[in-house]
């Protein structure tokens, strides 16, 4: 069918660069030998466009998914270009990487989720002693990848009501707030770390997108989570309320007498009820405000 | 049939992130919006919270990128399910996407490129329309693209091309006029002997933009500035050839505040009224939503 074979050659003229000679003949003859569906005439037409027309539509493509990836993966990409620098010397160039994850790991379906899964892939496949110099940039990645998926995750919880108060919950009394219903929101994802992500996206934000200058390994647990102004929220949990809210589930309802329970049955030695109690309202607010937890 | 049977609806803004916030407090009177239909159609979270909140007020109308209707792979029809779903809750009068190809062999290009006229090529991209129209329940208008590149004019020249998909593939035609202006002076046409040879009445849609060179000088169809002057006059022209329509502000790009914006589409509703009278009551046409 020589329309498919037309359209391949484009695709592959555009997004694969292929160096073809100048010669017209020269030109012809491979593509003609690459895409045998080709008529003399369409082997013809393709082989006189102009090289700087094409190169138009693979800068066009190729900043355009560059964008995208920067975009939705500020400090990944930013903790490789450090990672770049220390180990070969020179700054990461962003259109060269989303042209090699092109070579490794094109781009298939229309959805942004697709280049973002070629994005991973290629960082685990083909970047992999950037990835051992810097272990965080996997956890980077992860990170910006639950958030983005939390960001966009069609929900029943997509109307939130208006913003929670910690008045609300810090004036009842301890029988009154066990006995409440809880509910763990559907649009929430649970993740651990082996470096505190929370701290590096603030610290990034905070210092005009700059990173911290050493990431020491800091086991985290966490929850992300839309809080009433629809935007991602994290918080950091304790190991015990962060098992016990993935063994729920998202979704899922019980009561606070329950997720207190978890809580408690893996609290430390030595504390009194008060204190555990109080330890357990100051991990519950968060929450809360963050939009994981319904109370 | 005038119009492809649809409502002009005048002068409309793309919907834009950045300008959620405005419209929702504001209330700025503006006819309608246009949204790009894959940032939200399969999307919760905040910018699907706005568009339900903005559409409650005003009407919003789905442009598409990734149909991909000149392809060769199969109709993605994982795609066209959420499209349809989307649609049937949004309920527009009519979609559109671009005369053009994004995937071939399952292989996202993200750009809209330009296809071969041949008769394969229309035939290909008039079959695939009826089937998606068909599917859709609704009326399908496809934009002719800005190309900087001719891939194959042997058969036939760029507006046949137009002209038989959309007879054979019964579907609309959203006119952009800048993509007009900006291929006939890489190519070297006429913009407005161009439109002329177009079958108007199947015009359902314009779009209107400016662009800004690039670093190197480059003119790319970039929607990053105020449309220009010689858009204005072949806009006019347009509309003293098909009467009025509705006209889409297409500034996607170096955004500028909601204002701006509004200045453009007050000047798109001029032309209209200057040159097609009062079309806006004969059509009753508010900015609420139905």
């Amino acid at each position: 069918m020589p329309l498919r074979d037309t359209l391949s050659a484009l695709r592959e003229m555009i997004l694969d660069e292929p160096s073809l000679p100048p010669l017209l003949d020269e030109r012809r003859a491979i593509l003609r030998t690459r895409f045998p569906g080709l008529t003399a005439d369409e082997a013809d037409d393709l082989a006189q466009i102009p090289a700087d027309k094409l190169a138009v539509y693979t800068g066009t493509v190729f900043r355009g998914e560059r964008n995208i990836i920067l975009r939705l993966f500020p400090l990944t990409t930013a903790l490789l270009g450090r990672a770049w620098e220390e180990l070969y010397g020179k700054k990461l160039d962003a259109l060269a990487l989303t042209k090699a994850i092109h070579r490794s790991h094109p781009w298939r379906g229309f959805r942004t989720v697709d280049l973002v899964q070629s994005f991973a892939n290629h960082l685990l496949s083909n970047q992999r002693e950037a990835l051992v110099h810097e272990p965080a940039i996997e956890h980077l990645l992860r990170f910006e990848t639950v958030s983005l998926d939390v960001a966009r995750k069609a929900s029943k919880e997509n109307s939130v009501p208006s913003a929670p108060t910690e008045t609300a919950l810090t004036s009842l009394t301890v029988d009154q707030l066990l006995a409440r219903t809880c509910k763990v929101s559907d649009n929430c994802a649970f993740a651990v770390f082996a470096y505190d992500v929370i701290m590096v996206e603030s610290y990034y934000y905070r210092s005009e997108c700059k990173l911290p200058p050493v990431l020491e390994p800091q086991s985290l647990y966490a929850v992300a989570s839309r809080n009433h102004r629809l935007r991602v929220a994290w918080t950091a949990v304790s190991r015990t309320l962060h098992d016990g809210l993935i063994q729920l589930g998202a979704g899922t309802e019980t009561s606070v007498e329950e997720l207190a329970a978890a809580f408690l049955s893996g609290a430390p030695e030595g504390k009194s009820e008060a204190e555990l109690f109080r330890d357990f309202l100051a991990e519950l607010i968060p929450l809360e405000r963050a939009g994981a937890l319904f109370l | 049939m005038k119009n492809f049977n649809l409502p002009a609806l005048g002068a409309g803004l793309g919907l834009r992130h950045e300008h959620f916030e405005e419209i929702l407090e504001q209330q700025p009177p503006v006819r309608w919006f246009e949204i790009i239909t894959e940032d939200f159609f399969e999307y919760g979270g905040y910018a699907r919270e706005m568009l339900e909140r903005i559409r409650a007020q005003y009407r919003i109308i789905p442009h598409g990128v990734c149909l991909s209707i000149g392809s060769t792979d199969p109709l993605d029809l994982d795609y066209l399910k959420r499209l349809k779903t989307f649609l049937d809750l949004l309920d527009p009068p009519w979609t559109s996407d671009h005369l053009c190809f994004t995937m071939v062999d399952h292989t996202n290009l993200n750009e809209l490129i330009p296809l071969p006229f041949t008769k394969e090529s229309a035939d290909n991209v008039a079959e695939r329309a009826r089937r998606v129209q068909d599917y859709l329940e609704r009326p399908l208008l496809l934009e002719n693209v800005t190309r900087y590149i001719t891939v194959s004019q042997r058969e036939m020249n760029e507006s046949e091309f137009i002209n038989t998909v959309l007879d054979k593939g019964d579907c609309g035609l959203l006119l952009d006029i800048t993509n007009v202006h900006l291929n006939a002076a890489f190519h070297g046409f006429d913009p407005l002997e161009f439109i002329q040879s177009l079958p108007l009445n199947r015009v359902g849609q314009v779009h209107l933009a400016g662009w800004e060179p690039d670093a190197n000088g480059l003119v790319l169809d970039s929607h990053d500035a105020p449309v220009p002057p010689e858009v204005w006059q072949l806009f006019r022209a347009t509309l003293d050839l098909m009467g009025p329509t509705s006209a889409l502000i297409e500034w996607d790009n170096q955004l500028p505040p909601l204002s701006r914006l509004l200045e453009e589409s007050v000047t798109a509703e001029r032309l209209m009224r200057e040159v097609c009278g009062d079309w806006a009551q004969s059509g009753a046409v508010s900015h609420a939503a139905p």
